[in-house]
């Protein structure tokens, strides 16, 4: 977990109102879900707001074409005084004045991550680190800048890198699907996952670690992940008895998850938590439906899903823009935005926006910051 | 040696991997070629348990694969794999902008080559392309003695240049005078004279010039570039570099690429040449605005206007240098009209790199008088000796319907005038299908035994470099773009297989665009041009035995042509008689200019 230091007071900014700094994650269930217009309007707020931020992003965000469509995208606007972590090509096509606070160790396909504070605002795309540990070095690097948030701009459906964030944003809309029901299922399972139990654990482990009841370890094996139903019948046959937890450092399939449900199904066992890192180490591990399923049903044999490092999931947007294909060329399409936000908003226990309705970006930055 | 994992993410493909994963293995690195349609688990699974340096992934791209590619680097990233591993993907179009969206710490697309991956791997540094151009100018008249292998048409050309030298040595025009004006007016710093030259200038021009220059009434259409207009070029060209630059020639032997710039404004044209440069194009040669060879003088500073050919001016033609790359070639055309020297005056000034004068088609194709204009080419090329600038010139009479054998005369004409005078001059033949072949059969079987018989010709004669144009493939082209950029492609094939030194190229909608030529438009022909000589190499096309034929047959006729003109007292007499180019043929002596021209003191 980062360490939070007391924030300095800033010349032209006012002071954060919290003692520190949010690390909001802005993720996507599909690209053109909202997430670059929900990340605009958030640095909005911050700006009217006066209050000092910094933003990266995970993959390519702010360009004005997107690079698969071809259609335009929305922009990021950046105020004086916002810091920003972007790779030094994206720096040579910006419209923003800045100067440069460091030049960090972290490359990223466009060359290495630039720490820079913008001076006069103006366009500017993102492209900062696109792994979880290099997010995290960045993170490092940005304490004691007295900022009350650093927003990190996801990228497509990518949710790896951003499991060292506190708090999350989903944004998911037509461009995932135009199915409704499959959207607020999907919103659903997604905000169900991160509602797994937090277990404060001392330190990593190198391998699969099996405790009893006690918290006691029993068993240490080799491997760091459950890649596939082979890796888990390994883990299974490894028990003596069924452990009281089972702490995975690296990742899990819900092929293994599966596996190992059906055989400890029949085996009389006391309650067994599986502990990953985090909630997005659970949602990479299948389509989150089926992910949820899976929860739902090890529920029923005594099986839970926890995590090391809890992440908030505080809010979903919701984006009824599409693009559709006709012929060879992608046009922009919609479907029903009352629709959209009405379905999604049913189905989950989050506040759901449509960032583009008066108020929401307003009432978006209020249940992240304050 | 790097330890590198080889995935086709992909249900099918895995041809561009397989090379890849050869190549590697070939500079000794071990790799591990997975097949194609492996679930992701299965991948990542095997990627934990190699200790790979790379992971390299190749997939082709359509909607929602992106998606799927993003998955693939957080299962990477959730499986601790990224700890060690670097994830590269690849495929035809790959970017490294996407690249970085996809979460991938390097992409390589279709314009990335074996050499960079493997540089990437191996921790080299290439030249970065992607910083700017890496090219360096080429000297197309290098090499090249100017040595007349045909004694008798040498003797001929003597004779005629020797004549009109020493008719114009006395004699001068409104056109030269204004140059050597100019000239003063640039390298003084005497105000007062400056003035005086100021004032006598203003005397030779048409009033429209003057208006344009002293009252600030422009013709109708032309308006002065706004500083905002060119604070918005120079941030374009500060935040642009070439991006992935591409060559156009597969070997050094292959000639350089023109194109033609003249949409009407200094920003559109250098736009489009900075988009080409991108693409390979070693050139371009700046086209003037019809109206302005029929004036007496130019209009100064840096201007625009909506109609074809961009206004010759000393600032226009130095924002285009200076805009485009300092290896890219600059040629400011000076043929046609009323202010050749002047013209390359200003070119010389500017930066330019050559320019374009032909005495002969300067009269026939571009309507000066003859007498006017052969006092005027002669100072131009003076000029082009004190700037050390080439000159090309344009066969284009025969557009006219003028027989190739006379054109071809008319050139070797003005390459012993530029000779005698010191100046380097480029062969320009045309190398299309040209009004007289259409109506005499010459390229009813093909169209490469005519157009080789040319090259011939001319190389029998002469140790000059040839750039045939102008463009090459006109007439041959329609409003399809497919077939105009395939027919441009073939000439620029043949052109490539006669060894010439450059070529000029038109862009697909060149004739057919009803305004300002499209940009894609000219990337069309440039990227057909590319796969031409890439399909060619250092490969012949066979002419049939008729290139032979025709080749006795221009050599014997430009011969003919020669005699009939040096037994004339001048050159200019000999355009008025229709020596080079008669009503029949379709050509006629031009008028502007006329009765100018005056005996000097």
């Amino acid at each position: 977990m980062v360490s939070r230091p007391a924030p300095r007071s800033g010349a032209c900014f006012q002071s954060p109102k919290m003692h520190l700094m949010h690390i909001i994650g802005i993720v996507g269930t599909a690209k053109n879900t909202g997430k670059t217009t929900t990340l605009a309007a958030l640095i909005r707020e911050a700006g009217r707001r006066r209050e000092r931020i910094g933003v990266t992003g995970i993959g390519y965000d702010g360009e004005e074409i997107d690079t698969v469509t071809g259609l335009p995208k929305p922009r990021l606007l950046l105020q004086p005084g916002t810091i920003v972590a972007t790779s030094e090509r994206c720096l040579l096509t910006t419209s923003a004045e800045y100067t440069v606070i460091k030049r960090t160790e972290t490359h990223t396909a466009l060359g290495a991550v630039i720490i820079v504070e913008i001076l006069k605002a103006g366009l500017m795309v993102l492209a900062g680190p696109n792994t979880k540990r290099l997010l995290q070095g960045l993170i490092a690097e940005l304490e004691g800048m007295n900022l009350a948030a650093l927003f990190v701009d996801g990228s497509l459906n990518r949710i790896a890198a951003t499991a060292v964030v506190d708090t999350m944003v989903f944004s998911t809309g037509a461009s995932r699907t135009v199915d409704l029901s499959f959207l607020a299922e999907e919103a659903r399972a997604i905000i169900s996952v991160f509602k797994g139990k937090n277990y404060d654990l001392a330190s990593s482990p190198l391998g699969i670690a099996l405790h009893d009841a006690s918290g006691v370890l029993v068993k240490h094996l080799a491997m760091r992940s459950l890649f596939d139903a082979d890796d888990a019948r390994s883990a299974v046959e490894s028990m003596t008895v069924p452990p009281a937890s089972m702490v995975i450092p690296n990742m899990v399939s819900l092929q293994a998850l599966e596996y190992m449900t059906e055989r400890l199904r029949a085996q009389p066992h006391a309650p067994m938590a599986i502990i990953v890192n985090d909630p997005t180490i659970a949602l990479l591990a299948g389509e989150p439906i089926a992910v949820r399923r899976w929860m739902d049903s090890a529920a029923g044999h005594g099986m839970s899903i926890g995590y090391r490092h809890a992440i908030r999931a505080a809010a979903m947007t919701v984006n009824p823009f599409y693009p559709c294909q006709h012929d060879h060329a992608f046009m922009p399409a919609y479907i029903d935005k009352d629709s959209l936000l009405h379905a999604v908003s049913a189905a989950v226990d989050v506040p759901v926006y449509n960032i583009m309705d008066e108020g929401a970006a307003s009432a978006l930055y209020e249940l992240l910051l304050l | 040696m790097a330890k590198i994992l080889c995935v086709p993410l992909d249900p099918v493909h895995d041809v561009g991997i397989k090379i890849i994963n050869g190549e590697l293995v070939k500079h000794g690195h071990q790799t591990l070629l997975l097949q194609p349609d492996l679930p992701m688990e299965t991948i990542v699974k095997k990627a934990s348990e190699g200790e790979y340096d790379f992971i390299m992934v190749s997939r082709t791209l359509g909607y929602g694969v992106a998606e799927l590619l993003a998955r693939f680097t957080d299962l990477l990233d959730a499986a601790g794999i990224r700890e060690r591993s670097k994830v590269v993907i690849g495929g035809k179009p790959v970017t490294p902008e996407l690249a970085a969206e996809l979460g991938y710490d390097k992409g390589f697309g279709a314009q990335s080559s074996i050499d960079e991956i493997i540089a990437y791997v191996e921790g080299r540094e290439l030249p970065k392309e992607a910083a700017g151009l890496t090219r360096t100018k080429k000297d197309i008249t290098g090499g090249y003695s100017y040595r007349f292998f045909d004694a008798e048409v040498e003797s001929l050309l003597n004779s005629i240049c020797d004549k009109l030298l020493a008719w114009a040595e006395r004699r001068t025009s409104p056109g030269v005078e204004r140059m050597k004006l100019r000239d003063a007016m640039l390298h003084t710093a005497d105000s007062a004279a400056a003035a005086e030259s100021r004032v006598r200038y203003n005397a030779l021009c048409d009033a429209v010039i003057v208006d344009a220059n002293h009252h600030n009434i422009l013709p109708k259409g032309v308006r002065t570039v706004s500083n905002e207009e060119l604070g918005a070029l120079s941030s374009f060209l500060s935040a642009s570099l070439p991006y992935q630059p591409v060559r156009i020639q597969h070997n050094e032997k292959q000639p350089v690429v023109f194109k033609f710039l003249g949409s009407g404004c200094p920003i559109m044209d250098i736009t489009h040449g900075k988009i080409c440069e991108r693409w390979g194009i070693n050139g371009f040669l700046i086209i003037n605005p019809s109206w302005e060879a029929r004036y007496e003088g130019l209009i100064e500073g840096c201007l625009t206007h909506e109609n074809d050919g961009t206004i010759t001016s000393l600032e226009n033609i130095r924002l285009m240098r200076q805009s485009l790359d300092e290896s890219t070639l600059l040629t400011v055309r000076a043929h046609r009209g009323l202010n050749t020297p002047e013209t390359v005056l200003l070119a010389g000034e500017a930066g330019a790199n050559l320019s374009k004068i032909d005495l002969v088609y300067g009269s026939l194709g571009a309507g000066t008088d003859p007498e006017r204009i052969v006092v005027d080419g002669i100072e131009a090329m003076k000029l082009c000796a004190r700037y050390n600038m080439a000159f090309d010139i344009p066969g284009n009479d025969e557009l006219s319907g003028v027989p190739a054998w006379k054109t071809l005369a008319g050139l070797l004409i003005n390459v012993m005038l530029g000779k005698k005078l010191g100046a380097k001059a480029i062969l320009k033949p045309l190398f299309c299908y040209g009004p007289h072949i259409v109506l005499n059969g010459q390229m009813k079987q093909n169209f490469v035994d005519y157009n080789s018989a040319k090259i011939y010709a001319l190389r029998h004669i002469v140790d000059c470099p040839i750039w045939p144009g102008e463009p090459i493939a006109f007439m041959t082209q329609s409003e399809e773009r497919i077939q105009s950029a395939n027919t441009t492609s073939y000439h620029a094939a043949l052109a490539a297989t006669l060894g010439v030194d450059a070529i000029t190229i038109a862009s697909t909608d060149e004739a057919y665009s009803r305004g300002p030529i499209c940009i894609t438009s000219r990337i069309d022909t440039i990227r057909a041009v590319t796969d031409a000589f890439r399909f060619m190499g250092d490969a012949q096309i066979a002419p049939s035995p008729m290139a032979a034929e025709y080749t006795d047959e221009l050599l014997t006729k430009i011969k003919d042509v020669l005699r009939e003109v040096a037994a004339l007292p001048t050159l200019h007499e000999a355009i008025y008689a229709g020596l080079l180019g008669n009503e029949e043929d379709g050509a006629y002596p031009g008028k502007f200019g006329a009765g100018t021209v005056t005996l000097t003191m």
